[in-house]
């Protein structure tokens, strides 16, 4: 099911939640609220969905939210976010999946999904479709790592590239995380 | 192969904007290869002039960034500067990039000289045959 963008009241609140229940099969009911600047998700299959980077933009200017794919009973998160660089996604498993380069501009959008995520569980970041990083970016895995060390948790890095390895390696912070490397 | 360092300076002016780390590193990589560098020598390049950039933006004041590629026969240098009216050199964050720095390039500086920051980094490259 794909939403098309729905209208706000008065007050910013969007009005997915009335949209919602004239889709069958649409599990999502996601509120941007403009007066906390917060973003409420209730889902009652209890998927996490958050929009950030350019899609939160468009909703902080206009009290929006955007479209969102969902696929039935599976409620697998399509796109969580994207931006030119850089996608993530968080999947129902509560991995953080990121795809593209994690650089000054990227990092920024992978802070939010790390804020985002809950750190009750061992957090898991797919870094398969990463082929760069740099120092920006590793300071987004290190503050996921500060915060998971905060909590007794510990971060995981799963499908590591040689160049995020060596990055790791270069600033002596492989230690900080549990670490899956690939063969390339 | 080309031989680029009969061209002179390569020179971009961008603004101060992080998307621009990509296309700094898209237009360094294309220089790079023009030159004949190695894989490994672009893949320390591109870290290189994203490291540059982090600097510059993160800790300059918003206005245009100037970057320049050398292209020399044993080293790529990437020089970048922009106009800031204060800048913490010992600030953490800078010293993280220094970290990265220090390992893809054989030399390295950030200085704050009339209201200017000024980063240089060279990486080495393997003389062609």
């Amino acid at each position: 099911v794909v939403r098309p963008l729905h209208k706000t009241d008065r007050w910013g609140w969007n009005l997915l939640r009335g949209g919602h229940s004239r889709i069958p099969n649409a599990t999502i009911i996601d509120v941007y609220n403009p007066l906390d600047r917060g973003i409420s998700s209730s889902c009652p299959t209890s998927c996490s969905h958050i929009w950030i980077g350019r899609r939160l933009s468009i909703a902080r200017k206009v009290g929006q939210t955007s479209a969102v794919e969902h696929y039935g009973l599976g409620h697998k998160v399509k796109e969580i976010e994207e931006s030119e660089a850089l996608t993530v996604e968080i999947d129902r498993d509560g991995v953080i999946i990121v795809q593209g380069d994690i650089d000054i501009a990227g990092g920024p959008l992978l802070d939010e999904a790390i804020r985002t995520r809950s750190m009750d569980s061992p957090m898991t970041i797919d870094l398969m479709g990463v082929s760069f990083i740099d120092s920006s970016g590793l300071r987004s895995l290190l503050n996921a790592s500060r915060r998971a060390s905060e909590r007794g948790a510990s971060v995981k890095l799963r499908g590591v590239h040689h160049a995020v390895f060596r990055l790791l390696e270069i600033t002596g912070t492989t230690e900080r995380f549990t670490i899956e490397t690939t063969d390339q | 192969m080309i031989d680029v360092t009969l061209f002179g300076p390569v020179e971009i002016r961008i603004p101060a904007e992080p998307v621009m780390s990509r296309v700094l590193r898209l237009a360094a990589s294309g220089v790079a290869s023009l030159a004949g560098c190695t894989i490994d020598e672009i893949e320390d390049i591109k870290i290189a002039v994203s490291e540059v950039l982090i600097a510059l933006v993160e800790h300059g004041a918003g206005h245009p960034v100037d970057v320049q590629f050398v292209v020399g026969p044993e080293s790529f240098s990437i020089r970048g500067r922009t106009a800031v009216s204060s800048f913490d050199l010992s600030h953490p964050d800078l010293a993280l990039c220094r970290v990265v720095l220090a390992e893809v390039c054989f030399v390295h500086d950030i200085e704050f000289v009339n209201e200017e920051v000024h980063i240089s980094a060279a990486v080495r490259r393997v003389p062609a045959e």
